[in-house]
């Protein structure tokens, strides 16, 4: 029967999808998923600013939310390490004096992750989905100044079932309370409490990303948008970016599309269109910085159905490469 | 095999710490993981049923722990998710709360799935009333019974919820926000009070009060002083916390390095770590029936802790199916009788073994072994009573008379006597000459089933039957009875004892133990914590009272009031059936020996009971004369109540010197003083929650037993009712005063409107008489004039006499007077009639010069001096009134002018305050007599000289005229000296 020849069909589609993205996370997760910001995307820090702090310093809603994916084949307890946890020392963007908090929780259990409100690229309704299962509010507490916390144990059912990704699901969500300070911060999934092992085949993502970039003018940051076979169109939107550089677009098919840049404490936004040879991939959005200062910024991307985009710690399916059409690769400088 | 030979190595390896050690010790756990076949190594919670299975909630199914083995379930099993989070035993099964969806009910290995939850996630669960309390994620408290739900109706609270616990009456649910202090009202949830308390997670209840996380801190209600102790420790140390759990006396706090147990009463902390094996997040702990404790970890499986003041049991088998029967520990011997023969074990006081095992070739079932004589035993079996010689090392039987009865018991009494007692034919008694007397039910005995003889210190004999009374032979050769009229109710007897105080100790088979002194039984229980009613032995040994139930080896604990039992099914079903009567010292370790189905178990003693023990409990609990069972709690129907309690006393060392006091918290305000008495009794009790304590003191030890329980409240007293009834009076207050004020308001508005009505009338009367006034001053005008112009016309005839010319002259006068007197009275009608008149800007000077020019004849003639001053010159004023004013007080001063002087008039203006202007018009005439003239001078007619003409209406209208405008008047005068008028004139 024709009805049920294309079931088939859409079926074995949908397999050889899922497949083909499980061991993208599989293959991805190997690079170093497991901290985030990863050494591959170049980041300084992971940045969320209390509620008391103006949109210039950075960050729009005060909120980060990030998804942690443990495959379903590792059954032992882990661990969520955050570093520097605290708003306070060195690390910290102080705003005047330190006077502000910031609340870690990790969600698991049903709708931690399938929650609509949870994958919204701002902190709106229930995004607090699902069961709390750990959290912890920071202070200026020098004793976590400069080092590692370990939330945790959790078991690694205590996740959402993620059939997309083979994987359980866990949210953390970094809040910014009363103050206006900034705090940074990284993240580790980790499989041993007092050390930092990575999973295997652990990753981790986000919908919209609060980074601060590296210092130095020339660095160059890389976020890894995951486009599934959906996507026909994206819309990048960034915030804070100050006009400090340029932000370029790296695929299969792009050789660095220049995209929109935001203003101080200013939207901007671009639209990208998407080929069919870049789904089922990574795209690799460069942020080229032109000046040594501190910037704090915002990226989120939506596709056509305004659905937002995850990004990877790493990139599915490895580094992202532009395919020359006449196969002649960029020639490496010689040594000599 | 191995896990009860690790068992005893553990035993052994704990005996080496030291018992009252609590700080950093090294510790060994039984530990097991999903390797020895638990569900998952996440383990979440952990209960014990009533068979003394372990079951525990893990991250992938449920496990059932027998000691042995573990038994899974899974959804296969009708589990609704594999993900158990919380347990909750109750008598008759286990309640489940899964991770996600709900709450199971397992009953009989059955799970039945409570549908009406199957949408809520349970974030508590907690033991209430036999059954269980929950508490949902979206705020919904609930009751379960088996797998019907009923929910609690509950007022909305602030946070997400995260705990319920209970006490009882006392509900305790924490949020993220608040904790609340609640009790259950006719199911429904009041709220008493709440504590904000923010980022505040893991509550427990520690005696009775909610003490819970914040931080890095411990808080409780009313702050009690131990939390600082804890607070300083896990500040020194530290200590980030994440769960706490009371257990009994102790508290648990998991955190980053393990578990540490704090005891508030010894103030001592034991911490257990990586150091113990103890490596990883602990998520519960429980304390089992044998006061092990379990913790349950995540990734780490279970681990078992045997604490330190809880004793071990050790096994050595004898060999495959038998039973122990009977032991005898002597000579360096014990002496273990079994289903199949008879062992001697030779035991040594430096080893932790028994040297030397040896089957004696006696074969068959033995019931009892008794030392005979230096070098004999007494050996009662199903087939009559063996003698055991050492030194031949054969077995004879013994007495032909006995051979082939079924011999319980054997009870060699201080006379020698041999008491043997049998299943059917009574009892033996084989005196020293070897004459045997046979007593049963036809001489006496109440039943001829008997199971033990023991005697008294006063040398009677207690018989111990099947199902009749306890039956007592005295010195005298009487029998008495006992049963329930005497308070002991279940009359199936197992064993007796008499211990040195002379105490009959008596085992029943369903009524746990009774002991009896002076005259009184006291029951020990499964109120007080036995495992079961059905025991097989008792025995004191080593200072403590032990039973055999069918179930454990139960150990009562004087100090706490309460049985430990030990051997539960978990540990593997072991059934215990004999007791050793002297305890034997073992690897330099004293132990108590007890045989059982699986051997010998082992226990050591323990130093905490070298104290004596003492104990005290009710008897009887009489509520205006009917006897009540006394259980914890019990609450008993509004009434005035006569309360009357019996209580009795035990102690191991004497019971003779015993005093008790007591009192009845919420009613005594204090102890009474100690005495022998041993009742107490109240009338007239009503509503209220008390608590009987009654505390027995003897030579060096004391015990106190507590009893709460409560007496309803009647409904109006009841705090619905007050609210209710003062919300009623306020209503009937409300509408009483409502009722006045209504009709205060409709009396106001009716007086209002006759005032309005009467004030028209007065003002159309008093317009009216001005009327008629004005019309006949007006009307008398005329005449007046027409007089005067006649009079006049007189004066032009020039033949008049001279007494006709004096009266024309007076005539004249006297028209000009009545002239002047109504034209002045026509001007006061005039000012009167003129009240709403007109109010300007006036000029002083403007109106003084008006005056002097109207009247500047007389000025003239009179020789009159002014003086003016006008510091303000104008004042907003009626014109026509100002210069009234001032006309008449000028032609005052000049009219009543001094007859020695020229008149001299000073007229002043000056600001007098925010409110006045005064005027002032100063003379030097004759002055006034204020003393005789002060009070009427302003009066109409008044005079105050008669030697010049004037009407008396000049002053009064100056009054009526400053009255009118607001201002008031001074005056200040000295005869012959002349007068000082001040007009105070009100500023518009």
């Amino acid at each position: 029967m024709p009805w049920e020849r294309g079931c088939s069909i859409r079926r074995a589609q949908m397999e050889r999808q899922l497949i083909v993205l499980l061991a993208l996370i599989f293959l991805g997760g190997k690079v170093n998923a497991q901290e985030v910001p990863s050494k591959v995307e170049g980041l300084s820090h992971l940045v969320t600013f209390s509620k008391g702090a103006s949109g210039v310093w950075g960050d729009d809603d005060h909120v980060q939310t990030f998804f942690f994916l443990i495959p379903k084949t590792y059954q032992k307890e882990f661990y969520i390490h955050i570093y520097d946890p605290d708003v306070g020392g060195a690390i910290d963007q102080k705003n005047g004096s330190f006077n502000s908090k910031t609340k870690f929780s990790v969600y698991g259990g049903n709708g931690s992750y399938s929650e609509k409100d949870a994958r919204a690229i701002t902190p709106r309704g229930n995004y607090k989905s699902g069961t709390f299962l750990r959290g912890k509010t920071f202070g200026n507490d020098p004793q976590y100044d400069n080092k590692w916390y370990a939330l945790g144990p959790f078991n690694p059912l205590e996740g959402e079932y993620v059939e997309q990704y083979g994987g359980y699901a866990f949210k953390i969500i970094a809040e910014g309370l009363n103050g206006d300070d900034g705090n940074l911060y990284r993240y580790f999934l980790s499989k041993e409490k007092e050390e930092r092992k990575e999973i295997e085949g652990g990753t981790a993502f986000t919908f919209e990303y609060s980074f601060r970039l590296k210092y130095t003018a020339g660095s160059v940051a890389h976020l890894y948008p995951f486009i599934d076979d959906k996507v026909v169109s994206l819309q990048q939107s960034n915030f804070d970016f100050d006009q400090d550089g340029e932000i370029l677009v790296y695929s299969v098919k792009k050789n660095g599309h220049v995209m929109a840049k935001s203003k101080d404490g200013n939207w901007s936004t671009g639209t990208l269109p998407i080929k069919e040879e870049e789904k089922s991939k990574s795209l690799d959005v460069r942020i080229v910085k032109s000046s040594n200062s501190d910037n704090d910024m915002v990226v989120y991307m939506v596709n056509q159905y305004n659905e937002p985009v995850p990004f990877f710690a790493s990139p599915l399916g490895g580094a992202v490469q532009y395919s020359y059409r006449n196969k002649i690769l960029p020639q490496k400088k010689s040594g000599k | 095999m191995t896990l009860i030979l690790s068992r005893i190595r553990l035993v052994f390896l704990f005996l080496l710490a030291s018992p009252l050690n609590y700080g950093q010790t090294q510790f060994h756990f039984w530990n097991y993981d999903a390797n020895d076949g638990l569900a998952q190594s996440f383990v979440y919670d952990i209960e014990q049923d009533s068979k003394g299975y372990l079951w525990m909630a893990t991250g992938n199914g449920l496990s059932r722990f027998s000691g042995q083995e573990f038994l899974n379930y899974y959804e296969g099993q009708g589990l609704k998710e594999n993900f158990c989070r919380l347990l909750q035993a109750s008598p008759n099964g286990l309640y489940i709360a899964y991770y996600q969806s709900g709450i199971g009910f397992l009953q009989n290995g059955v799970v039945k799935n409570v549908n009406a939850l199957d949408d809520e996630r349970v974030v508590d669960l907690q033991k209430w009333k036999e059954q269980a309390i929950g508490l949902t994620a979206s705020s919904k408290l609930f009751q379960l019974d088996h797998d019907s739900v009923h929910f609690i109706a509950t007022t909305k609270l602030l946070g997400t919820p995260v705990h319920v616990s209970t006490n009882g009456d006392r509900i305790w649910i924490q949020t993220q926000a608040e904790i609340y202090n609640c009790v259950l009202q006719k199911d429904e949830l009041k709220i008493v009070d709440q504590t904000p308390a923010p980022e505040a997670f893991s509550l427990t209840l520690y005696k009775g009060t909610p003490i819970w996380l914040v931080g890095n801190q411990v808080q409780g209600v009313n702050s009690p002083a131990y939390l600082n102790a804890i607070n300083q420790w896990m500040l020194a140390h530290q200590i980030e916390p994440e769960y706490i759990e009371a257990l009994q006396n102790e508290l648990w706090i998991a955190h980053q390095d393990g578990i540490t147990c704090y005891h508030p009463d010894r103030k001592a902390f034991r911490h257990y770590g990586k150091e113990s094996g103890l490596n990883k997040h602990v998520n519960c702990v429980f304390k089992d029936g044998e006061k092990s404790v379990w913790f349950g970890t995540s990734g780490g499986g279970v681990f078992g802790l045997p604490t330190d003041h809880i004793e071990q049991i050790a096994l050595q088998n004898l060999g495959e199916g038998q039973t122990v029967t009977a032991l005898l520990n002597w000579k360096k011997n014990l002496w273990v009788g079994t289903t199949e023969g008879l062992v001697k074990m030779a035991y040594s006081d430096s080893t932790n073994t028994f040297k030397e095992t040896t089957i004696l070739e006696l074969s068959e079932g033995i019931n009892d072994i008794q030392n005979w004589g230096n070098d004999q035993l007494l050996i009662a079996t199903n087939r009559g009573v063996y003698v055991w010689n050492e030194l031949s090392g054969f077995s004879t039987i013994w007495k032909e008379e006995l051979v082939a009865y079924y011999v319980n018991d054997l009870f060699i009494d201080q006379q020698q006597n041999v008491w043997v007692s049998t299943l059917l034919n009574g009892t033996f008694q084989v005196q020293p000459n070897g004459t045997i007397k046979n007593y049963t039910t036809a001489n006496g005995l109440a039943h001829n089933n008997i199971l033990k003889v023991v005697q008294g210190s006063d040398g009677s004999y207690w018989f111990a039957t099947q199902g009749t009374a306890l039956t007592q032979l005295t010195a005298q050769g009487e029998f008495n009875y006992f049963g329930v009229k005497d308070g002991l109710l279940h009359l199936d007897f197992t064993d007796l004892f008499v211990d040195e105080t002379g105490c009959l100790w008596i085992a029943t088979r369903g009524g746990g133990i009774y002991s009896y002194h002076n005259g009184v039984f006291l029951h020990f229980g499964t109120r007080l914590g036995l495992s079961s009613a059905f025991t097989y032995s008792v025995n004191l040994m080593a200072g403590r009272l032990m039973s055999n139930t069918s179930t454990s080896l139960a150990s009562f604990d004087f100090t706490e009031g309460r049985f430990t039992n030990f051997g539960n099914n978990y540990l593997g079903v072991i059934e215990f059936s004999s007791a050793c009567t002297a305890p034997i010292m073992l690897g330099n370790k004293e132990m108590l020996v007890f045989g059982s189905n699986k051997g010998l178990i082992l226990l050591p003693t323990s130093e905490q009971y070298e104290q004596p023990p003492i104990y005290t409990s009710l008897t009887h609990f009489i509520v205006s004369g009917e006897e009540k069972d006394p259980v914890d709690h019990m609450q008993l129907k509004y009434d005035r109540y006569t309360l009357q309690f019996n209580f009795e006393g035990i102690s191991i060392k004497s019971s003779n010197d015993l005093q008790f006091q007591y009192t009845l918290e919420g009613y005594d305000e204090q102890w009474l003083e100690p005495n022998v008495i041993t009742t107490a009794r109240y009338s007239g009790i009503g509503s209220g929650n008390y608590t009987f304590k009654v505390r027995v003191k003897g030579q060096d030890s004391e015990h106190t037993y507590r009893f709460p329980f409560s007496i309803a409240t009647p409904f109006w007293k009841t705090s619905q009712f007050l609210i209710i009834g003062s919300a009623f009076l306020g209503l009937i207050v409300f509408l009483v005063i409502r009722y006045r004020v209504v009709a205060l308001r409709r009396q106001k508005i009716y007086l209002e409107k006759e005032v309005l009505k009467r004030t028209s009338e007065l003002r159309y009367k008093n317009k009216r008489l001005r009327q008629i006034s004005y019309a006949i001053s007006h009307d008398l005008k005329n005449p007046v004039v027409n007089i005067k112009g006649l009079s006049d016309m007189l004066h032009g005839f020039s033949d008049k006499s001279g007494e006709e010319r004096e009266i024309l002259n007076m005539l004249d006068e006297s028209s000009d007077q009545l002239q002047n007197l109504i034209f002045q009275f026509i001007d006061l009608l005039k000012i009167k009639s003129n009240e709403e008149a007109i109010v300007e800007e006036v000029s002083f000077e403007v109106t003084f010069q008006d005056i002097l020019k109207s009247i500047s004849v007389i000025i003239e003639e009179n020789n009159v001096v002014f003086n003016k001053l006008f510091e303000v010159p104008s004042v907003r004023y009626n014109p026509t009134n100002l210069r009234s004013i001032l006309y008449n007080l000028i032609s005052n001063s000049i009219k009543y002018k001094s007859p020695d002087r020229d008149p001299r008039i000073e007229i002043r203006t000056r600001e007098a305050n925010e409110q006045y202007i005064v005027m002032e018009v100063q003379d030097n005439g004759l002055g006034i007599d204020l003393d005789k003239h002060g009070q009427e001078m302003f009066g109409i007619f008044t005079r105050m000289h008669d030697h010049v003409e004037g009407s008396g209406v000049g002053l009064h209208m100056i009054q009526e005229v400053v009255h009118m405008n607001g201002g008031y008047i001074n005056v200040d005068s000295e005869p012959d000296k002349g007068s000082t008028f001040s007009i105070y004139l009100k500023k518009d």
